[in-house]
């Protein structure tokens, strides 16, 4: 129905490709996305009785719902407001000083995306857990008789969440203030502002897009947080993500799971919406400074002592998590001596009792979803972005509706392929997670290609035409050399985000198909710290180089 | 009476080094004129105290102001673009000096009401700056820099993001807003036109240094080097029997009874004037005349012309 609209727009022969281009990705996401959330509503709402608010106002008002939806709320509230508090000196250091380190600082802001969030949990549990490092310095040092819990509660999850996610206002705020306009502060210190009222009266209001807009997007992280509250909450703790998972993988229950699920996908909803009205917002305020405004950090003393403390404090911290695994992936968990059978005993396939396959054929999993989906989202993403760039009218209302999956959480969508296609072959084939891998990534790929694709100077195609090259040509020839860097960076980040996918393949994956996360997430479950952390450290390996590789490109191509 | 005195005032970036000394006085509107790259808003920013010199003193009637933060001057600053706070309306805008100086509300309000009467701004209070022209963007960056009663006004280029029209519109409030107010003011701009429109004198900037104080008429009619005769206007320079003329290409007059001959290599069509590039035995001479006076004359012919 929606296509009759589109249609006299694509109208002629030579737009048979754009009509193709427009057509396929589409069909596959309606199959893949939309008619399984359709399908979604229609549990929540649709009995054998026909349409009934009833179970679904049932769910709303249960009181293990409202404590679920409270401790979600809560528990994100605060992430975001410490994470916030953490993030703002680091964010003023960034934006006012020139100093070696301050560019891997800002690039930093993709490790929430990119570093697997089982990896944080497992580097949390090595560094805090009841026989972890600091638990083992208490008793063998300072002669504790038991083991502090330091982790397994509340604050351990906000502590968790604070660290995986600062990097995120850091870079947001950090460059809204770096092109913050000066005359604003000049002209409130030429009405006699002092420098605490220039901040408030100023800075902040000014600052405020940014800073609503962080805070949205590490809200909704922390919002629909799985792995790390499964491993550190354990049964105490539910988020709405955890007990979607809960009600359907404990009871079976599709009905109050599909509501929990509809509850959750309005809250996200209205998180995505706010998150890019304020970006955008926060965009228009860049301005170039003039290079003599940014000082040296070592120009005054207060500043240097300030700034040292805070980097000195903050670097290591990111990378504390990623240190502790590689370094525990070398100790034996027992005596605490250098050794090198955790690797031995990953490779030579001692544990395969607990991965049910090989640890190659684990990591082959991984990479073959990984690649399915940065194949997939990347040619949809480039195949859209062509063909929605012709329409002047419904353009803005389909871009919104193709993200639309940045706003349903991983296992939403897998709850949703087992509502829609539990009763067929492919629930149990490899074709699911990759699917679901494609469509969780696809958003973030559409959102790094089709600017640069809208942005492209229509001149040179023009001008390459009229040298002779026909549009096919001169697509290969011209246009896939103008993307080629936002088409890498995309298929670098898509790449990342697939590999370290947990809630949906966790819901969905069947032992032939299982993947480094969620391998990583049964040893922990085991306990097994030695062999979780060989199996994490090969998975850090993976993300850092990643993180590099994206670093490489970081000044040409945004991917946030 | 000196209203502020500038003693070597020195500051460094990279190669650029500003150093300058000049004296504005009490009611005077003073123009800092120059290319970009002179040292003009860096100029602009010591005064101010936004950024502070590497030696050099700052008087304001009399008293030592160098070491003074922006906040305790009292100079008011227009900026260029108005730099209207966005998230505040224009009462706000206005009132922001007022209520940092923690004045009563009713007193405020009395105060803002006043000065909008004044600057005819009054039915634009409640608007935010993003919806209001860029005429009234520079009567409200008035009021709100002269609501505080600043000693002196420092201007940075405020008409340069605005389009001729409404330029010429806005250079007249100005005057007549000087006039008013018979504030001292000290106006930066790179265009010409703007302050010999403005200014009772004129700073010419170069590379840092002062090239020439003096009213906008004498730095016309008599501009003391190079750089301000080919800055201001357009200059003939002739050399006849080893001696260097300057001539403004107005002063060259083509007439039948002129003095000297040439030949015509081109003529250029302005609004309302032509100019004639004239080859003659001391070089090529531009010579400047109303269309009308020009009207019959045509490329290749032989001229006749006078120098006054």
């Amino acid at each position: 129905m929606k296509f009759k609209f589109i249609a006299p727009s694509f109208r002629g022969k030579k737009n048979v490709w754009l009509i193709v281009s427009f057509l396929l990705p589409l069909s596959f996401l309606f199959v893949f996305f939309f008619y399984p959330l359709i399908n979604i509503i229609r549990f929540a709402f649709f009995g054998s009785n026909g349409f009934s608010l009833k179970s679904f106002l049932a769910v709303l008002s249960d009181s293990y719902t409202l404590r679920v939806l409270a401790f979600t709320f809560k528990e994100s509230f605060l992430s975001a407001a410490i994470t916030l508090l953490i993030a703002l000196p680091g964010a003023y250091i960034i934006s006012h000083f020139r100093f070696k380190g301050r560019d891997t600082l800002v690039s930093l802001a993709t490790i929430p995306f990119i570093l697997p969030s089982v990896l944080v949990a497992l580097g949390f549990i090595i560094l805090f857990g009841r026989s972890g490092m600091v638990n083992t310095f208490l008793i063998k040092i300072l002669h504790f008789h038991h083991p502090v819990n330091l982790l397994y509660s509340f604050w351990g999850i906000i502590l968790v969440h604070v660290f995986y996610n600062f990097p995120i206002p850091l870079r947001i705020i950090g460059a809204s203030w770096d092109g913050l306009p000066k005359k604003y502060s000049f002209a409130a210190q030429s009405l006699g502002a002092s420098n605490l009222e220039v901040f408030f009266k100023v800075t902040l209001p000014l600052l405020l897009p940014s800073v609503i807009s962080s805070f949205t997007l590490v809200f909704m992280f922390c919002f629909l947080s799985f792995v790390i509250i499964l491993v550190i909450g354990g049964a105490k703790f539910a988020t709405l993500e955890v007990s979607i998972y809960t009600y359907y993988n404990m009871f079976f229950d599709f009905k109050t799971g599909s509501a929990l699920a509809l509850i959750q996908a309005a809250f996200t909803l209205l998180f995505v919406y706010v998150y890019m009205k304020t970006g955008s917002f926060a965009e228009k305020s860049e301005e170039k400074r003039e290079i003599y405004e940014y000082k040296s950090l070592f120009e005054n003393r207060k500043s240097f002592i300030f700034s040292t403390i805070y980097l000195i404090f903050v670097f290591p911290v990111i990378f504390l998590p990623l240190i502790v695994i590689f370094a525990s992936s070398f100790t034996n968990p027992v005596t605490s001596e250098f050794t090198l059978n955790n690797f031995i005993d990953l490779f030579s396939g001692k544990f395969t009792y607990i991965t049910s396959i090989g640890i190659y054929r684990v990591i082959l999993n991984s990479i073959f979803f990984a690649l399915f989906a940065t194949a997939l989202s990347t040619i949809f993403a480039v195949m859209i972005s062509y063909s929605v760039k012709k329409l002047s009218k419904l353009k803005d209302f389909l871009v919104a509706l193709l993200m639309l999956p940045i706003a349903i959480s991983p296992v939403t969508i897998a709850f949703s392929y087992i509502l829609t296609f539990r009763n067929t072959p492919v629930i149990n084939s490899w074709l699911i997670i990759a699917s679901a891998h494609t469509v969780i990534a696809f958003p973030f790929a559409l959102k790094t290609l089709y600017p640069s694709v809208e942005r492209m100077p229509r001149s040179l195609v023009y001008a390459a035409q009229s040298l002779g090259m026909n549009r096919l040509k001169t697509f290969f020839a011209v246009d896939l050399n103008l993307l080629r860097l936002p088409i890498i960076v995309s298929s670098i980040f898509v790449f990342a985000i697939s590999l370290g996918e947990f809630g949906a393949t966790f819901m969905l994956y069947k032992n032939k198909y299982i993947t480094m996360p969620v391998a990583l997430y049964r040893f922990i479950s085991g306990r097994h710290f030695g062999i979780a952390s060989a199996m994490g450290a090969v998975l850090s390996l993976m993300a850092l180089l990643i993180f590099f590789l994206i670093d490489k490109f970081r000044k040409e191509v945004s991917v946030i | 009476m000196k209203k502020l005195d500038i003693s070597r005032l020195c500051k460094k970036y990279g190669n650029f080094e500003l150093d300058v000394s000049f004296s504005v006085y009490e009611k005077e509107f003073i123009s800092i004129l120059g290319p970009s790259g002179s040292g003009k808003s860096t100029l602009l920013h010591l005064i101010a105290g936004f950024i502070s010199p590497d030696s050099g003193k700052i008087f304001k009637d009399g008293a030592d102001i160098t070491n003074l933060p922006a906040n305790k001057r009292n100079i008011g600053v227009v900026f260029q673009d108005y730099a209207l706070f966005p998230y505040l309306n224009v009462f706000s805008n206005i009132a922001f000096g007022l209520r940092v100086k923690k004045e009563p509300s009713d007193l405020i309000k009395r105060k803002v009401y006043e000065i909008a009467e004044r600057f005819d701004i009054a039915d634009l209070l409640y608007k935010y700056p993003d919806y209001i022209s860029g005429g009234e963007k520079q009567r409200v960056a008035l009021a709100r820099a002269m609501v505080v009663k600043p000693d002196i006004l420092l201007m940075d280029e405020p008409l340069s993001s605005l389009d001729a029209k409404i330029r010429e519109k806005l250079l007249k409030e100005l005057r007549d807003f000087h006039r008013q107010f018979g504030i001292t003011i000290m106006y930066v701009t790179h265009d010409q036109t703007e302050a010999m429109f403005l200014s009772d004198r004129i700073v010419l900037l170069n590379n840092g240094g002062v090239d020439q104080i003096s009213t906008p008429l004498e730095l016309y009619e008599n501009p003391k080097t190079d750089f301000a005769r080919r800055f201001i206007g357009k200059m003939n320079s002739i050399t006849v029997n080893g001696k260097t003329l300057y001539i403004r290409p107005e002063n060259v007059i083509v007439r039948n009874s002129g003095k000297f001959t040439g030949k015509i290599e081109d003529i250029i069509y302005l609004t309302g004037f032509a100019e004639i590039e004239i080859s003659t035995e001391f070089g090529r001479v531009i010579a400047r005349d109303f269309l009308r006076n020009v009207k019959g004359l045509k490329k290749g012919d032989a001229v006749k012309f006078d120098l006054l």
